[in-house]
């Protein structure tokens, strides 16, 4: 009996695993079936109030003023996944820089990286208003860095500290407007209206920036961290 | 319950995470498991969608919101997951090559602990 | 039931699809290219369900970034494997 245990641990643990992630699912497909209506109270509240944010696309709004403490804790979360993976580029040798003449990744990053930049900038600006905002930018311009690292170009030395810097601006740009109107009004994490829609744009812009630079710095820890 | 399309894709976000559940646990390297990690958030993603669909001449914008800052926080805890197993599979490279230097009883020590950290 | 659900159903089985086979098949490339590959059926997921700016990001970072990083944690995990690779055979038949 106990030999039949230790010959087959593995197939029983894997099908105590399937047993039990399959009582889950019926569980939860049981809890689906039984589940209250979703009520829109929140939607309502969010479309009526929206003249008061500064913005007119309703997600945006959501992320930088209705639920800015939420966007504020991200960026700290990301900042410090970024001080959790900066070891890891840390200790690589540097490489001399050489640029590739032939190389058919530079030639389509020569291509693509200026429409790409333009891209970022549309969608930064038309965040606002329409579907769009700083992660959608951060992401297609941590793209155009993913492109240059992939061509060998090196652009970025995360030793330097002004990038350093900039990886933390997105973070600084927002407690600084938050601590601003904080000292100016008294309330804690309020735009006063005529001021909202700029602040918004400022702490979008930097956060762009920082999450771009981020980004990219996870990509390089992976692919040019020790071997 | 009618057939909606809010009920369609969470059942769907359901198997789904039934699925990236089962990849996570019985797979044993480290790419699968992270990608098993992945599939469950997007389940979880699209969970919150499909409820934020259940009106969808009033779509509520919160989950949206919810999911952008998700979806980075993914890419970033990805990244951290990987850099963690590229180091873990460096020192496993050089407990093996200590190893193999080693005498027999020593390396039978070795492999034992080098078994654990392999698994993951 | 009108064309709208139908596309719907279409673009859940081949979610469900990918997905499994994700984890079914031999070899992690394999894998890596199919969670791309979901990535981009989960955006029409999305834009099936309303939500255009979590289309562009996951579209950008979900299909793109995390798949570059998945593939350069890939090169670099079978590099290590390759360079001793008898070494990897009797960890594999220990497990």
């Amino acid at each position: 009996m106990n030999d039949f245990f230790t010959n087959n641990r593995q197939v029983i643990e894997k099908s105590l695993i399937v047993i039990l992630v399959s009582l889950f699912t019926g569980f939860f497909i049981f809890a689906l079936f039984n589940q209250p209506v979703h009520n829109n109270e929140l939607q309502a509240l969010a479309v009526t109030h929206l003249d008061q944010t500064g913005v007119t696309n309703i997600v945006t709004a959501v992320l930088l003023n209705y639920r800015a403490y939420d966007t504020l804790l991200e960026f700290a979360v990301f900042l410090s996944v970024a001080i959790a993976v900066l070891p890891y580029i840390l200790d690589t040798p540097v490489l001399k820089f050489k640029l590739q003449e032939e190389s058919q990744v530079l030639l389509v990053a020569k291509a693509f990286i200026p429409l790409t930049i333009i891209m970022a900038g549309y969608l930064l600006w038309i965040g606002s208003t329409k579907p769009g905002g700083a992660f959608q930018a951060a992401a297609l311009l941590a793209g155009c860095l993913v492109l240059l690292s992939l061509a060998n170009v090196r652009v970025i030395d995360f030793t330097k500290l002004r990038y350093r810097l900039l990886m933390s601006t997105g973070l600084i740009a927002f407690l600084a407007v938050i601590l601003l109107f904080n000292i100016i009004s008294g309330v804690f994490l309020r735009f006063p209206l005529e001021l909202a829609g700029i602040s918004i744009l400022a702490i979008e812009f930097f956060a762009t920036f920082a999450i771009a630079l981020i980004l990219f710095l996870c990509f390089e820890s992976i692919n040019k961290g020790h071997a | 319950m009618e057939f909606t399309q809010t009920n369609l894709y969470s059942l769907c976000s359901i198997l789904l995470f039934a699925i990236g559940l089962l990849g996570f646990l019985l797979n044993s390297d480290f790419i699968r498991k992270l990608l098993g990690l992945n599939v469950i958030g997007i389940a979880i993603f699209m969970l919150l969608l499909a409820a934020a669909n259940t009106y969808p001449n009033a779509v509520d914008p919160i989950p949206h919101a919810m999911v952008l800052t998700g979806i980075i926080v993914a890419a970033a805890g990805t990244a951290l997951g990987l850099n963690l197993a590229s180091k873990i599979a460096k020192f496993a490279r050089l407990v093996q090559k200590e190893e193999a230097a080693a005498t027999p009883v020593e390396s039978l020590l070795d492999n034992s602990r080098n078994d654990l950290q392999g698994r993951g | 039931m009108n064309l709208d659900l139908s596309i719907d159903i279409l673009l859940c089985v081949a979610v469900l699809v990918i997905a499994s086979s994700m984890f079914l098949v031999k070899q992690s490339f394999t894998a890596i290219v199919l969670f791309i590959s979901l990535g981009l059926v989960i955006t029409l997921c999305w834009i099936q369900l309303n939500a255009i700016d979590v289309a562009i990001a996951e579209a950008a970072i979900g299909a793109g970034l995390t798949g570059a990083m998945l593939l350069a944690a890939w090169r670099k995990l079978s590099t290590d494997k390759s360079s001793d690779k008898s070494a990897e055979k009797k960890h594999r038949g220990d497990v």
